[in-house]
């Protein structure tokens, strides 16, 4: 028997090696990719249809707007601010993963450039402000600024710019241009102090190849060597300039630098208290043996699996599957905890066969509701739990009973403990009717909370907000206008200039909130290179409203010479414009376009929601409520699992204890999930998805306590599971419990919610589902 | 073009020539307008442009604050204004807001360049142009003779303007009094000061006000 056993568990122990070597392969191949990104979660739902939602631009807008960074630099004087600025630029250039940086000389050379190139169009392109006048009816204003031009005292203006620009249109049509490809080229006044701006791309996602520290340790010195000795606490430099910075890049270091931080000091705490507690309680290298292999066992064959099924996992998958899997210590401790005195393996492992079973089955059921949801991050969670808590299983069966039993109980008699404890958890648990009435307070209690609690899913409430980076992203928004929400207008139509077309009527449409300040600006392709229709409309418009009125004001003037020059060609969006104009290469491509917005506001959605109303083509594109919306389906799918979960749970009790004790039964796990939820309420954590998935996890570990001691039959195991129940609370707590100690709100509240829901579990579950046989 | 044509307007209207040639003598300094003076004066402007067979010919007043910047008021034959300083230029009508034309980063060193020349900062000057002073015999800048001098600025081959303008003419007694601006396409201006004052703070409010309104509409 003990022969079979060795055989079956060697066979195992070979699957489990295969399978952690094909997991493995897997990952380090890359033929399975992991992403760390929240983005990449967008668009990534199934359909029926087999076509994924039409969002990839939003992701790869946001990918885009990830590699940017903006240096703002103050100073007391314009000199000290542009030179500063300048040499920040290059030195920030100079960095390993910059692939542009530019400061205010660099946007000087950028304007000679767009000046050549637009110098041909001289007389044919309007500034916005000369088209509105024009078709208004305004021409002479028009006519006055051109005269005006004429006799400054500084013209770009000769002879030949003249004849073909009779009412300097250029100078103003140039200069629209050029701020809107770099917001305000100049620098700002605010406060007594002049602001200027270093705009930086970078290579790539540095958070991709690990190199975010690095460049921004490299533009940390870059800063500090500019401002003499570095900045002082307040940002302030000792010459009085300052830098201000802001990015997706700094934001995502300071939180993963806060949440690795974390996550070490929880790692260790954990480590060590569970050490402790098995050598406490054991005094013997077996319980850590074989808790890791059941936990090692469901997290290789998780992997396995979620690597075989996906082509690329999802990090919080990952980790919560790895967490749903940490479960399975459970079934480890239901079997360590048994008296190796009262039998062989075989027998200790029949007294907890159908506990575990059950338990199993509960979890795989709850797993199984959150597959059937269209989201590939549940699924792949859903994926990875299954094969991993199935796997754990089969080493309980399979690998465990080959490992030594201990040699006997270790300095803390907890054991012994347990009988005592578990006679008064039985005293204390009230009768049938009793049991009753308590889960009939769980239901109402349900109900009531279901009416209270609202879910919250933007995603600003799941990062820390780093209050100082805050700061310098409003301080820069406020003085330079950049920065801001990230929100963006997809343009789509048949054609390139179709897409033009409705990027200059989307434009026009948001022209009033640009002015009364909704907006700081925004940059689309038409604004770059109108579409035909439009540059053959303002020829013809200057030509109607301009020349044929107020030409004959410039002929004594002029005189001959005022001879209509040759059309220039039209503008294209050809290959020569991309090389003086490389952002049309992210803003137009063939049938899509893309209208950036500058220093927008979240609150401004509704208003430039309905300044797009019936604009055909035209999609405002807001992701951060995308994201959140998304989060927010994640939410309702896992809320909706759960609830599954607990009726399917309850009806397999059911069936194992009868209608009534199987759903007293579960009434503890339930219990439990109210307790987290109500307890997350008065705590002011919000029902997130990660808060629900957390409550999954707690209904989840609360089942295996009420199934295992809803499936003692015999008064001398109750010692026993009880304390398996108490080394599993112990154990979830020190892993999850010391997770609300974290700074980051995210980690902070499912530490929360899983300590209080494990809590309640414990104290529920004797009361609720102890059998009733027992003295 | 602009940079050229500001600096040479800026550094040869206001700057009566008292400096020695081309050489290493050092360049007599006017008496530097203090920043917080306002110059005043009219103007005639005459803008020859190649192949147009008449000038454009414009006269109005100025108003120059090393601190502030130039109000250039055009009053016929179509008035006016442009306004520059160290944020921009804005042009408008005489009765309408006036809108922004260009950023600092062109029309700043202009007016920085004024700040300089008025302040007696010649070596600002020496860096681009090769100056030649002359007398015309009766002594050399206000302290001597009857005052009437003429300087000839040329923009030094490895200038910076030198691909724009071809040569600066200016003349003048106490104060500067024409200005020819010959510019390497043909085409040239001549400019006329008249009625020069200059004056304490504060300024007139209109003038005042045009400088606020430059500074905030850019």
């Amino acid at each position: 028997m003990r022969g079979r056993g060795t055989i079956r568990g060697a066979l195992w122990g070979l699957v489990l090696l295969a399978l952690g070597l094909w997991g493995g392969w897997n990952l380090a191949s890359g033929r399975v990719a992991i992403d760390g990104d929240f983005l990449s979660l967008i668009g990534r739902e199934r359909s029926e249809d087999g076509a994924r939602a039409p969002i990839d631009a939003v992701r790869h807008l946001l990918v885009q707007d990830g590699r940017r960074a903006v240096f703002m630099v103050s100073a007391p004087n314009r000199t000290l601010a542009l030179d500063t600025a300048d040499a920040l630029a290059a030195a920030l250039a100079a960095l390993p993963g910059t692939l542009s940086a530019s400061g205010p000389g660099d946007r000087q050379r950028r304007g000679e450039a767009l000046r050549a190139f637009y110098a041909p169009q001289a007389g044919a392109l309007l500034a916005d402000a000369d088209r509105a006048d024009l078709e208004a009816g305004r021409g002479d204003r028009v006519a006055q600024r051109g005269l005006a031009a004429l006799y400054a005292p500084t013209t770009p203006l000769d002879g030949e710019s003249l004849r073909r620009d009779p009412f300097s249109l250029h100078q103003r049509a140039l200069l629209d241009r050029i701020v809107r490809l770099g917001g305000n080229p100049d620098p700002a006044r605010r406060d007594g102090r002049v602001h200027t701006a270093v705009h930086v791309t970078l290579a790539q996602d540095p958070r991709a190849s690990g190199g975010d520290g690095a460049w921004v340790a490299g533009a940390e010195a870059a800063t500090a060597a500019l401002t003499k000795g570095g900045l002082t606490k307040g940002g302030l430099a000792k010459d009085g300039v300052t830098i201000q910075r802001t990015g997706q890049i700094f934001f995502a270091l300071a939180e993963g630098s806060l949440a690795r931080s974390d996550v070490q000091r929880i790692g260790l705490f954990t480590g060590l208290g569970l050490l402790a507690l098995v050598v406490l309680v054991f005094a013997s290298w077996t319980p850590i043996a074989a808790t890791l292999l059941t936990v090692g066992s469901g997290l290789v064959t998780g992997l396995a699996a979620v690597t075989a099924l996906f082509p690329a996992l999802h990090a919080i998958a990952l980790v919560f599957g790895a967490s749903l899997i940490g479960i399975s210590v459970d079934y480890a401790f239901h079997y360590l905890a048994q008296d190796p005195t009262r039998g062989a393996p075989s027998e200790r492992l029949a007294r907890i066969r159908v506990g575990l079973a059950l338990g199993l089955a509960t979890s795989i059921l709850g797993f199984l509701a959150l597959a059937a949801s269209p989201l590939a991050l549940l699924g792949q969670i859903a994926a990875y739990s299954i094969a991993g808590l199935s796997a754990a299983f089969a080493t309980v069966f399979l690998l465990l009973p080959l490992l030594p039993d201990p040699k006997g109980p270790g300095p803390l008699p907890l054991a012994r403990w347990m009988v005592g404890l578990s006679t008064l958890q039985n005293r204390l648990s009230p009768g049938r009717r009793g049991r009753v009435i308590l889960a009939g307070v769980i239901l109402a209690g349900f109900a009531l909370l279901g009416l209270l609690v609202r879910g919250e899913d933007d995603i600003r409430a799941l990062g820390s907000s780093h209050p100082a980076l805050l700061a310098q992203a409003k301080a820069i928004t406020e003085t330079l206008g950049l920065g801001g929400a990230p929100l963006f207008i997809e343009i789509t139509g048949a054609d390139r200039q179709e897409v033009l077309r409705r990027s200059e009527a989307a434009r026009t449409a948001l022209s009033p909130l640009i002015k009364d300040g909704t907006l700081a600006g925004a940059i689309g392709p038409s604004d770059l290179i109108p579409s035909e229709a439009r540059q053959t409309a303002d020829r013809a418009l200057i030509a109607k409203a301009l020349i044929a009125p107020h030409g004959a004001s410039l002929m004594p003037l002029l005189g001959h010479a005022q001879s209509p020059a040759t059309a220039p060609p039209l503008l294209e969006p050809d290959t020569e414009a991309r090389a003086v104009l490389p952002e049309l290469d992210s803003l137009l491509e063939t049938r899509r376009g893309v209208l950036r917005l500058r220093g927008a506001e979240t609150a401004s959605v509704p208003t430039l929601a309905a300044a797009l109303d019936g604009l055909e083509g035209a999609t405002l594109i807001n992701p951060r409520g995308t994201i959140s919306a998304q989060f927010s389906r994640y939410r309702q799918w896992a809320s909706l699992a759960l609830a599954l979960t607990m009726v399917a749970a309850s009806l397999l009790a059911a069936w194992r204890h009868g209608p009534l004790d199987g759903a007293l039964c579960m009434a503890a796990p339930t219990g439990a999930v109210l307790c987290a939820l109500a307890g997350d309420q008065v705590l002011g954590i919000p029902l997130t998805f990660f808060t629900t998935m957390s409550l999954f996890l707690v209904f989840a570990i609360g089942a295996d306590y009420a199934l295992f001691l809803a499936e003692v039959r015999d008064p001398a195991d109750s010692g026993d599971t009880t304390l398996a129940v108490l080394l599993s609370l112990i154990s979830s707590l020190l892993a999850f419990g010391l997770l609300t100690t974290s700074a980051v709100p995210l980690v902070g509240s499912i530490g929360t919610t899983i300590a209080l829901g494990l809590v309640a579990a414990w104290i529920l579950a004797p009361l609720l589902a102890s059998p009733r046989r027992l003295p | 073009m602009i940079r050229a044509l500001f600096f040479v307007f800026s550094t040869l209207v206001f700057t009566p020539a008292t400096q020695a040639a081309d050489g290493p003598a050092p360049l007599a300094a006017p008496a530097p307008l203090a920043a917080k003076d306002l110059l005043s004066g009219h103007f005639t402007m005459a803008r020859h442009l190649a192949g147009f067979d008449q000038p454009l010919t414009s006269t109005g007043s100025f108003h120059l604050s090393p601190a502030k910047g130039l109000v250039w008021a055009v009053e016929a034959p179509f008035p006016s204004l442009t306004v520059v300083t160290e944020d921009g230029m804005s042009q408008g009508s005489t009765t309408g807001p006036l809108t922004h034309l260009e950023g600092s980063e062109r029309a700043a060193p202009f007016v920085t360049l004024i700040a300089a020349v008025l302040s007696g900062d010649w070596n600002t000057l020496g860096d681009g142009f090769s100056v030649a002073s002359k007398s015309d015999g009766m002594g050399v800048g206000p302290a001597g003779g009857t005052g009437a001098w003429r300087t000839t600025l040329t923009p030094r081959p490895d200038g910076p303007l030198s691909s724009q303008i071809e040569a600066i003419e200016v003349r003048g007694r106490d104060l500067v009094e024409t200005v020819t601006l010959r510019r390497t396409g043909g085409d040239w201006d001549a400019i006329t000061l008249a009625d020069q004052t200059v004056a304490p703070p504060p300024f007139p409010p209109a003038i005042a006000a045009l400088f606020s309104e430059a500074s905030q509409g850019r």
